[in-house]
């Protein structure tokens, strides 16, 4: 870590030790505060220069406990030591044995009983906020920083070029790893590797996609792990004239040849290349990334110029006695001379060093430095969670405290002193968010283990160092919110309860007064019911706007439909000159696409088939201008539509119903003729405003802007025919699609186009298996992806769906929270009002009067919060220019008052219940 | 046999600030880095237990506010020196351990003969 980062970083821990100080007697913060501060800042500097990170952030979650835990310690100590004014020496008690004594914590169990009520409110509210503080906090922990599971698997680094004119990696570094590799003294072992696709072809022909490491020799003496059987690579393999090899993993060796133990030898097809098998490597190796298959890199830097060549990921081990520091040193002196050996290309070049894992997950290293602030940040806004929440338990806790004052008044007045009784609350409260947290460490474990089942299933290249769990700074992280959720809902209210008014509460505790809400709690209920008012509609209507796409459902055949991609094994092209590639290559594989296309075509259940660029109801987005009648181009600067490039087999494929005219013929698709086009019912709808469609003139306009059409060649395209729209929705018709689609060139330049095939009396996914079939034997290197395009259509859905669910619960959450504020609020006018309540209800009043009374100032808070609330949502729209409502606030805004409202009131009506259930003689009986 | 200490024992931390402060006045820091340095770099505490002993040592007169030595002089910082009580309670403290020693040692050297 650099100068200015670590001060940077020590300022940040020194503002939050400051921060936390509030929370200690003032006498504590008067005498020796600033020095705790400055300390604090001192001893961070001297951890982040010495650049140990994962240290620093130890202590950091350390100090932090220490601070809540110290400030609770330094309260009780002050009313413990008698609250003596100046220095005056005297004998001290010792508090700490009676301050924390079993017959508490059996107190609290039972207090926790008796009020099962708040009990579960409160718990479940803590329990809910510390399963995701953890498992958030968690979450990143274990991407950031995991353990990498080899022998010294923390000393394992990435190298790189990082090329400052493009802001990001440059890979094509074959000239700077061998440099590297010969010259660097502070990293062993150096090792390059890439990742490549290719056809694993068996021996009945059928080819299936594999990913392959070829990697040099040397990554396994970094990786330190011996194979199960045979060998592994060895320098001689790498050589190009040596014949190929592979090792493979325990899962290839189980599944695809059975446990062989003479696999040694055997030989396997990848792509065009034969490999013989030298080795097989133990279950648990996945390295360098999640490979199971590894092969030699044969890359040769006398065969590429400098910054060309296969793009590598260079990896190594920090030798003995080196640090990270010490190596990005020595690699910029290289990376200097490089730069004027080779100056055209490493002139914009810095070459630099990193934990291994930042490369091979794609974070640069320029975003790994802002981890330090990420974490403050993330502990930051996790803890306002869990300080918001509390805030509610603490009211709730509060109004039970009031209706304790009568324990307390008799205890103080027996002689135990307020630190006794301030620890006590504090203890009670401490067993509750104890239990809580329990609960939330098992939910957020449990979430963690289905989080990393459901990742090893649905992502299939997660690292093999990515372990998901409670890592110890998470586990500390959860004993702070812990501790700090305990001062809050044990402490604050106990303190209040038994603060300098107590005495004079003593006396009025006769008169029924005495207990007072803060205004700092009145204005969080206030600015509770406020930010569920201003944030709920925004949150609304910018969750909508995002998924509102998922109102578009489509109206063909989408469970008949198989999409076929294809693409042409990488070792045909490689390093192919992409005119040479247009020339030759993009001929030779179209034909292979038309071959495998009239080999399904004559598979019994392929009804219809056809080629396109895109999706159904995709297209890319372009502007489109009209012909006017009278030969004049109308609106010069073109109107939006998605243009589609199909061939004449794609309407019968989706089962498209031409509502007028035709669609193209073999002819024009032979010559690619770019003059016809067919529209959809939306783009006649929208575009020529329903008039008649054919034989108008259209023209697509070239990407970017300005284009506009009186600037170009008369080049205008004959509307043939228009067809039905491929989806509908019911919400928003202004969503479909405006299509035009035009003939896709026999050989398409600008990528492989996608086979549709229509099936009927059989399941798409059940063709997939003879599609890859046929594709082997056409071409055993074409890499072939069927997937039913349901499953395409549902997996879109359910990102929607889960966007949508986020945004239900998130909405809910809020809810919820403002709910509990008015709750927790009603409780304790009801409990502080007992008394007035009990003698009104004997006078005689009636109930409505009496309601009206006692939550009135409940509703003014309520009603505050709402024109705040309300006042500011339509303030930050309009400062936004409508960015934030989608100009749905009219409807959103007065919904959500009524929503926020109706939730307060519903969470009136228990404690009102209660307050008019009072029985007066009960009541007075009590006094 | 001598009346023992109203402070006896004191805790690790406050033995660790009395026996930084008793020959010269010391800061806050060099109080820390002298017990990481005799604990081998783990003195048990952090710093805000560090300051909280500090804050209760000077409450209970064992510790006091001294301006800083002349070859140090940081006035940012605020030194602290024992007062009598502070070695008093240093030397009871001291003394109750020189007695666990004894006894340590010997039953150590008896059990292994």
């Amino acid at each position: 870590m650099s100068g200015p980062e670590a001060r940077r970083a020590a300022r940040l821990v020194a503002a939050l030790a400051r921060a936390l100080l509030l929370l200690y007697p003032p006498s504590f913060r008067r005498e020796v505060g600033a020095g705790l501060v400055r300390d604090v800042r001192r001893r961070a500097a001297e951890l982040t220069a010495a650049g140990r990170r994962l240290r620093l952030l130890l202590w950091i979650t350390r100090l932090l406990a220490s601070l809540v835990a110290n400030a609770l310690l330094a309260w009780v100590e002050r009313t413990g030591v008698g609250g003596r004014a100046g220095h005056a020496p005297a004998p001290r008690r010792r508090g700490r044995a009676s301050v924390l004594s079993w017959l508490d914590v059996k107190l609290g169990l039972r207090m926790l009983a008796k009020s099962p009520g708040l009990t579960l409110a409160g718990g479940t509210a803590i329990a809910v906020a510390i399963a995701v503080s953890v498992g958030f906090f968690g979450f990143t922990w274990s991407f950031f920083y995991p353990k990498i599971p080899l022998d010294e698997g923390d000393r394992l680094v990435g190298l790189e070029n990082w090329d400052l004119r493009i802001n990001n990696e440059n890979r094509r570094s074959l000239h700077d790893f061998v440099l590297w590799r010969e010259e660097m003294k502070s990293v062993d072992d150096m090792s390059a590797y890439r990742t490549v696709s290719r056809n694993l072809i068996q021996a009945d022909g059928t080819a299936e996609l594999v990913r392959i490491a070829e990697m040099t020799p040397s990554a396994f003496r970094l990786a330190r792990v011996p194979p199960l059987v045979g060998r592994t690579l060895v320098p001689a393999d790498a050589r190009r004239d040596a014949p190929p090899v592979l090792v493979i993993g325990y899962d290839v060796w189980r599944t695809r040849f059975a446990s062989d133990p003479g696999i040694v030898g055997r030989t396997v097809r990848l792509g065009t290349t034969v490999y013989t098998i030298v080795g097989v490597m133990p279950g648990d190796f996945a390295f360098p990334v999640n490979h199971d298959l590894w092969a030699p890199l044969k890359a040769d830097p006398a065969d590429v110029p400098v910054g060309r060549g296969p793009s590598i990921f260079i990896v190594g081990r920090l030798a003995p006695g080196f640090t990270l520091d010490d190596a990005q040193a020595e690699l910029t002196v290289l990376g200097r001379r490089s730069a004027e050996r080779w100056p055209e290309t490493h002139a914009r070049f810095r070459a630099q060093i990193m934990p291994y894992i930042l490369p091979a997950m794609d974070i640069n290293q320029q975003g790994a430095k802002s981890y330090l602030p990420l974490f403050a940040q993330l502990a930051a806004l996790l803890t306002l969670l869990l300080v918001v929440l509390c805030v509610n338990v603490a009211i709730l806790v509060y109004a039970r405290v009031v209706t304790r004052r009568g324990e307390i008044a008799v205890r103080t007045a027996l002689g135990a002193p307020r630190g006794r009784i301030v620890a006590q609350l504090f203890v009670e409260a401490l067993v509750l968010s104890g239990t809580a947290a329990a609960v939330g460490l098992v939910v957020a474990r449990a979430g963690m283990v289905v989080g990393q089942k459901i990742m090893e299933t649905e992502v299939v290249e997660i690292p093999f160092w990515f372990r998901l769990g409670i890592p110890g700074p998470a586990l500390a992280f959860a004993v702070g919110l812990t501790l700090l959720a305990a001062l809050i809902t044990g402490v604050v209210p106990g303190l209040q309860a038994t603060g300098r008014r107590v005495q004079a509460s003593l006396s009025e505790f006769h008169k029924g007064g005495g207990a007072r809400l803060g205004r700092t709690w009145t204005a969080l209920v206030v600015a509770q019911v406020g930010v569920a008012v201003m944030g709920l509609p925004i949150a609304v209507a910018t969750g909508w706007w995002e998924v509102r796409g998922a109102t578009t459902v489509p109206t063909y055949p989408i469970e008949h439909v198989l999409s076929v991609r294809t693409a042409p094994d990488p070792e045909a092209f490689e390093g192919m000159d992409p005119d040479a590639w247009a020339r030759t290559g993009a001929a030779d594989f179209a034909s292979v696409q038309h071959e495998l296309r009239g080999a399904l075509a004559a598979e019994p259940e392929v009804r219809a088939h056809g080629f396109t660029m895109n999706l159904p109801g995709r297209g890319a987005h372009r502007r489109v201008a009209v012909e006017e009648v009278g030969g004049s181009a109308g609106d010069a600067a073109g109107q939006a539509a998605e243009v589609g490039s199909v061939d004449p087999g794609y309407f019968e494929a989706v089962g498209d119903r031409v509502l007028a005219g035709r669609t193209f013929t073999e002819a024009e698709r032979e010559a690619g003729a770019a003059d016809v086009v067919v529209v959809n019912r939306t783009f006649v709808h929208r575009v020529l405003g329903d008039g008649t469609a054919l034989g108008r003139r259209i023209r697509i306009l070239p990407e970017g802007e300005g284009a506009r059409v009186d600037t170009l060649p008369e080049r205008w395209a004959d509307v043939v025919g228009v067809v039905e729209d491929l989806q509908r929705n019911a919400v928003d018709s202004g969503l479909l699609p405006a299509m035009v689609y035009r003939p896709l060139p026999r050989v398409p330049l600008n990528g492989a186009p996608i086979l549709l095939l229509r099936v009927a009396g059989a399941d798409p996914a059940e063709l997939t298996a003879r599609v890859r079939e046929i594709a082997a034997r056409i071409d055993p290197t074409l890499r072939v992806a069927a997937t039913p395009l349901d499953d395409m259509y549902r997996q879109e859905r359910l990102a929607l769906e889960l966007a949508a669910l986020v945004l239900a619960l998130g909405m809910v959450a809020v809810l919820l929270m403002s709910a509990a504020g008015v709750y927790a609020l009603m409780s304790f006018t009801v409990a502080q009002r007992r008394r007035e309540i009990g003698i009104r209800t004997a006078l005689g009043a009636r109930p409505r009067a009496l309601l009206g009374s006692i939550f009135r100032r409940a509703a003014t808070q309520v009603a505050l919060g709402v024109v705040v609330g309300a006042g500011a949502g339509v303030g930050l729209d309009a400062v936004s220019g409508g960015e934030l409502l989608h100009g749905l606030g009219g409807a959103l805004l007065p919904a959500m008052v009524v929503l926020v409202g109706g939730a307060g009131l519903v969470a009136a009506v228990g404690p009102a219940r209660r307050g008019l259930a009072l029985e007066p003689a009960e009541v007075l009986k009590e006094e | 046999m001598a009346v023992p200490s109203p402070h006896a024992p004191l805790r690790g931390v406050e033995l660790h600030i009395l026996l930084s402060v008793v020959d010269r006045p010391r800061h806050g820091y060099a109080i820390l880095q002298e017990a990481e340095e005799r604990t081998g770099g783990r003195p048990g505490f952090e710093i805000p237990t560090l300051y909280r002993a500090i804050h209760r040592l000077s409450h209970d007169g064992l510790i006091r506010p001294a301006p800083p030595p002349e070859e140090e002089s940081d006035e940012r910082r605020e030194y602290w020196e024992a007062t009598r009580e502070g070695r008093l309670a240093l030397e009871d403290e001291l003394a109750r351990l020189e007695v666990a020693l004894r006894v340590g040692r010997t039953r150590m050297r008896r059990s292994a003969s």
